[in-house]
């Protein structure tokens, strides 16, 4: 077959399409009105199987034109009143428009169709009402006759008149199909031997399917759109003159008056060209109801489908992108969503599902949602069944929210459906949906109620060709952010970088009202090197800080790249005691949270900038393979910025919810950490002694603190005292006992004073001083000496924790001598043994080396729950419980309560050690059958205590 | 004359030769677009080795392949001399980083000779053959493979 002009083909194409997509529809009206026949709908469809008909008399497409002829043949009965509509005959006639349909978009082979299995059951209507409606008979094949050809030509133009309102508009789009009747009749002349010929080549073609003839190549304007462009266009000429003359004549002034008028009309401008681009989402929707229609006869469901916001707009590339995606979630609620009528009666909904289809404007997006009143989704079915097809292991289900169970049908390999029904899970599953919302920028969040339904809601942006994005600058060159990802921009001042930023195990978050944001520093992300915006020099300064809250612990796999060349700058940085940059307002942590489906995760920047409409283009084929960008942009300086991609960022990052379990696993455990570590604080006097080193004492350990000047200091029988409220105080140093800097040579000094063994004692030092809490864990090994119980690194600097206790043991023993110590019955041979339950190493070692040091025997436990354990099996021994309060698995006040609940050890004393002892703790505590509260590292109090009970034990 | 002259255009072809760090090489002046001293360029990062970064042509993303690198010649800096040579490429355009231009020559492609398995330290594979000149070496360029993607070396930079 040959089709001579290409442009008359194309508007043959478009505007048959134009006329099935009616159909359908009006179709699907016609059935619904049965007998009680509305002759304008039926005129129409009739009218629109004849152009078709006509067209492709005219074209040579014989196929189409028998089809479109049989089919013109039954709506002609319908209209006359000669056949009445059932749903039998409309299954054929959609059947046959489907058919019309296809052999249109594959034009080039229409002709080596088959097509009697639509052409029988036609003809077999037509024919059996052939006695009482005497049509003309079904013109036999292949054989246009010239003079129907010229007749029917001009029948769409005709038509598009009718059919369209404003007038100027169908003649422009009419043309080419008017262009032929004076040019070209020759062309029409189908051979007619070519079926014969094309049955023989049929076979061939089935195999390989021809390349398909897109018809999406011209679009309909609105002639009013149109002016207005050309108004516009008008108006930019003009002003561009005006600039030239004011370049040329240097007129400053004028030149801002003239950059406004161009602003205002590149605006205007861009604004009409989008509105040339945007079509009515009910052209998409106008599908669906037949959609619904088929599927549920099949299935045996009655579903009713309620459209709204058909004349919503949306760009004409998301229009035709959005088609298939929809498609597919729409057979998914009428396959998996509602159920059978039968099943619906049992649980008391009316037999009729109902969906909804609806698209609304909201916040500059189009939402388009599709709810049903079906079963709903199952969170823990998904997981089970996730687990079962090892798409995530049971661990990570266990941590996930409902959301992100629900979130799990969107793996790739998961499909909803219990049995594989032909209708959806075909293998194609909701990855590919998700996938190709992705593409459009848009996002997809599911609601789901058991047994209440489903709805599905799809974000998408109105235009993709220019979108509002935040510029941003990391290692000096500027990125582009989309808006629609953009949640919120957060600075984090220097000064509470270290509060809001933890890092534990592996993931760095910070706390935002309450919840913690998995962040990520673009720098590591795309690999490049890690930089800081300097507000006071101006400039790029590399920042070589290992993690962002300087902390020591385990790198994370994120920062793989770098931990390399990190590595050893980390280990200088902990060790770093004199300048800190975290102290300068330059290191300031600039985060754009950003959002992606039910992602939310923070993104590190060196700078944040202004937010501006971007055009994208498109990045090389050789930069396809970096996954972090959507594309580029040009500003307005002529520099290029990249548009960041923040969805395959996280996934770079491994932290997409579903991908990143692992990621997510470890954020919702330091989650839970943290509010654990959060209770159990420890209250610090830091103090220095020397410039060079830090020191820190328990602040509940501290009675006063006083300023006093060295020359107050008397040096008696080789001690050193002063007068302190009319006696004498002793004084001490760190370095009198530990190998540490001397107390520093100056004037103004401070006296920490503590009541050790009911005597008042202090201990020298200078300032600045500060009190802090925190949760650090105490190194007790690394720094350990006489008169330091450990260290830990706070705010930067490696800090030693004093034993003020020690250093005074061993400065003044004899303060010690009346001390009460229980003596153990040697005759008995009986040494009593204290089980000691608690989490932090630090602590236990110290409260375990009192007791040893005092003679007891010492059982450990790690949690309440394993010394609940220890306490079963060495009851016999143990005289004595020494229980922190916050500990993981089993915590201090549950392990009290189910030792007193047991009767066989209900007499045993429990001493409880804390931190921070509130009065809320303490009254909780006694009620539940603690006996003593004591704050750790209070060895004085806490050994005379534990003393006490022994005595009263043996 | 006139016959002398067809059968001749068939053959000659114009040369634009450059230098890729020491290297003198040429292509087909009717491949090049335009040559430029565009030096603003964005880095992309995590880019393939080659690419030196993008450039804003005239409202078109172009992508800068450093010729050096990709002939394994080692980075060309950008200096007074260095050029881009824009070619088109399926669907976009790509620049080529260029240590400095040379002559453009008129040379006669039945002249042109196999060119060696390495040629200067380049690999023979970037060049479709070698032509000479009476005081110079010409290796002509295949650009096709030049701007072919390097699929394996991908594939190892991913992981």
């Amino acid at each position: 077959m040959q089709i001579e002009d290409d442009e008359i083909l194309q508007g043959f194409i478009e505007e048959s399409l134009e006329h099935l997509a009616d159909i359908e529809t009006d179709l699907l009206a016609i059935e619904k009105a049965g007998a009680n026949i509305d002759e304008n709908l039926v005129n129409k469809v009739f009218r629109a199987a004849h152009s078709i008909k006509g067209g492709a008399g005219f074209m040579g497409l014989t196929v189409i034109q028998e089809l479109s002829h049989a089919m013109e043949n039954i709506l002609g009965m319908i209209r006359s009143r000669k056949l009445v509509p059932n749903p039998e005959i409309v299954n054929v006639l959609l059947q046959g428009s489907d058919k019309l349909e296809s052999m249109i978009n594959n034009i080039q082979s229409s002709n080596d169709e088959d097509i009697t299995e639509h052409l029988i059951p036609l003809n077999a209507i037509a024919e059996g009402n052939a006695l009482q409606a005497p049509t003309p008979k079904p013109e036999p094949s292949a054989q246009p006759v010239p003079e129907p050809v010229t007749e029917s030509v001009p029948e769409p133009v005709a038509q598009e008149v009718a059919i369209a309102s404003p007038a100027p508009m169908p003649a422009a789009t009419a043309a080419p199909v008017a262009q032929p009747q004076q040019a070209t009749p020759a062309p029409v002349s189908p051979p007619p031997e070519q079926p014969i010929e094309a049955a023989a080549i049929q076979t061939a073609a089935a195999v390989q399917a021809p390349p398909q003839v897109k018809a999406d190549t011209s679009l309909r304007v609105h002639v009013s759109l149109l002016d207005s462009l050309m108004t516009l266009a008008g108006e930019l000429v003009l002003s561009r003159n005006q600039l030239l003359q004011t370049i040329g004549s240097n007129d400053l002034r004028n030149a801002e008056a003239v950059g406004q008028r161009i602003d205002l009309i590149t605006s205007e401008l861009q604004e009409a060209i989008m509105l040339t681009r945007m079509q009515p989402i009910g052209n998409v929707f106008s599908k669906f109801p037949r959609v619904v229609r088929d599927l549920s006869k099949q299935l045996n469901k009655t579903i009713e489908l309620t459209i709204v916001g058909n004349e919503v707009e949306l760009d004409k590339t998301i229009i035709e992108s959005i088609n298939d995606p929809l498609t597919h979630l729409i057979r998914n609620s009428v396959d998996h969503g509602v159920e059978m009528p039968a099943d619906r009666k049992r649980i008391g909904k009316p037999e009729k599902g109902i969906i909804i289809l609806k698209a609304y404007h909201e916040a500059g997006q189009v939402v388009i949602q599709i709810s049903d009143d079906g079963k709903g989704l199952d969170g823990e079915a998904l997981a089970t069944s996730a687990i079962g097809k090892g798409l995530i292991t049971s661990e990570q289900a266990l941590i996930m929210s409902d959301k992100e169970k629900i979130n799990l049908i969107f793996l790739p390999g998961f499909s909803m459906a219990k049995k594989v029904t032909d209708v959806s899970g075909r293998g194609v599953g909701m990855d590919v949906v998700k996938t190709n919302l992705d593409k459009l920028g848009g996002q997809v969040e599911i609601v789901s109620e058991v047994g209440r339904g489903t709805t599905i809601s799809i974000k998408l942006p109105l235009t993709l060709a220019i979108i509002p994005c935040q510029i941003i600058t990391t290692a000096g060159e500027r990125y582009a952010i989309p808006q629609v990802n953009l949640e919120e921009l957060l600075r984090i001042p220097a000064s509470q970088v270290k509060q809001r930023v933890e890092k534990v195990g592996n993931a760095e978050v910070v706390r935002l009202r309450g919840n913690l944001l998995p962040l990520i520093r673009l720098s590591d992300v795309i690999e490049t090197e890690r930089t800081y915006w300097d507000a006071d020099e101006n400039e790029n300064k590399s920042d070589r800080r290992g993690s962002i809250a300087d902390r020591r612990g385990k790198t994370s796999p994120l920062f793989r790249s770098t931990d390399e060349t990190s590595g050893e700058a980390e280990q200088v940085n902990t060790k770093r005691t004199t300048t800190d940059r975290r102290y300068t307002a330059s290191s300031a942590l600039n985060i754009v949270v950003v959002s992606t489906n039910s992602m939310k995760y923070g993104l590190i920047v060196d700078r944040l900038q202004d937010s501006e409409e971007i055009v994208i283009k498109p990045l090389g084929r050789h930069l396809q393979q970096c996954k972090g960008y959507a594309g580029a942009t040009i500003m307005g300086d002529g520099r290029i910025a990249l548009i960041l991609d923040v969805t395959n960022l996280a996934r770079m990052a491994r932290l997409t919810s579903i991908d990143g379990t692992d990621r997510a696993n470890e954020v919702a455990l330091a989650a839970a950490e943290l509010i654990r570590a959060q209770k159990d604080k420890q209250a610090l006097l830091i103090f220095h002694s020397s410039e060079q080193e830090q020191f820190a004492v328990p602040l509940n350990q501290v009675e006063r603190i006083e300023k006093i000047k060295r020359s107050e200091i008397e040096a008696m029988g080789g001690k050193r005292v002063m007068q302190y409220r009319g006696g004498s105080l002793a004084l001490i140093s760190v370095d009198d006992l530990a190998t540490v800097h001397p107390l520093a040579d100056q004037d103004d000094l401070l006296v920490i004073v503590f009541n050790i063994c009911s005597k008042a004692v202090g201990l020298l030092a200078i300032g600045p001083i500060d009190a802090i809490e925190l949760t650090t864990e105490i190194d007790g090994v690394t720094l350990r000496q006489p008169g330091i119980m450990g260290s830990m690194i706070i705010e930067g600097h490696t800090t030693m924790l004093v034993d003020v206790f020690e250093i005074v043991q061993t400065l003044y023993p004899d303060w010690f001598a009346e001390k009460p110590v229980f003596e153990i019955d040697k005759a008995s041979g009986v040494i009593p043994t204290i089980l000691i339950a608690e989490d932090s190493n630090f602590f236990r070692n110290q409260v375990k080396s009192y007791m040893t040091e005092s003679g007891y025997k010492v059982i450990e436990g790690a949690d309440g729950a394993i010394a609940w354990d220890l306490l079963q099996k060495h009851f016999e021994e143990i005289s004595m419980v020494v229980t922190d309060i916050e500990m993981p698995n089993m915590n201090g006040f549950e392990l009290t309560e189910t030792i007193r609940k047991n009767p066989k050890y209900n007499k045993i004393p429990i001493i409880a050690l804390t931190t921070l002892a509130s009065e809320e703790d303490v009254a909780k505590g006694k009620a539940v059958g603690v006996d003593e509260y004591h704050i750790k590292l209070d060895k004085e109090k806490l050994m005379t205590c534990v003393h006490d009970y022994m005595k009263r034990l043996f | 004359m006139n016959e002398t002259k067809a059968t001749t255009n068939k053959t000659q072809v114009e040369l634009a030769t450059f230098y890729v760090g020491d290297a003198l090489c040429g292509m087909d002046i009717l491949k090049i677009q335009e040559i430029n001293k565009l030096m603003d360029m964005t880095k992309v990062p995590q880019a393939p080795y080659y690419v030196t970064g993008i450039l804003n042509l005239r409202g078109q993303i172009v992508t800068i392949i450093d010729l050096g690198k990709k002939l394994g010649l080692g980075a060309t800096e950008a200096s007074a001399t260095s050029r881009n040579i824009i070619v088109n490429s399926p669907g976009e355009h790509v620049g080529l980083l260029v240590t400095r231009l040379s002559d453009v020559i008129s040379a006669d492609m039945e002249k042109v000779e196999r060119a060696p398995a390495n040629m200067g330290g380049i690999q023979g594979e970037f060049f479709s053959g070698v032509y000479k000149t009476e005081d110079k070496l010409i290796g002509i360029l295949d650009v096709n493979k030049v701007l072919r993607l390097e699929s394996s070396r991908l594939e190892e930079q991913v992981h």
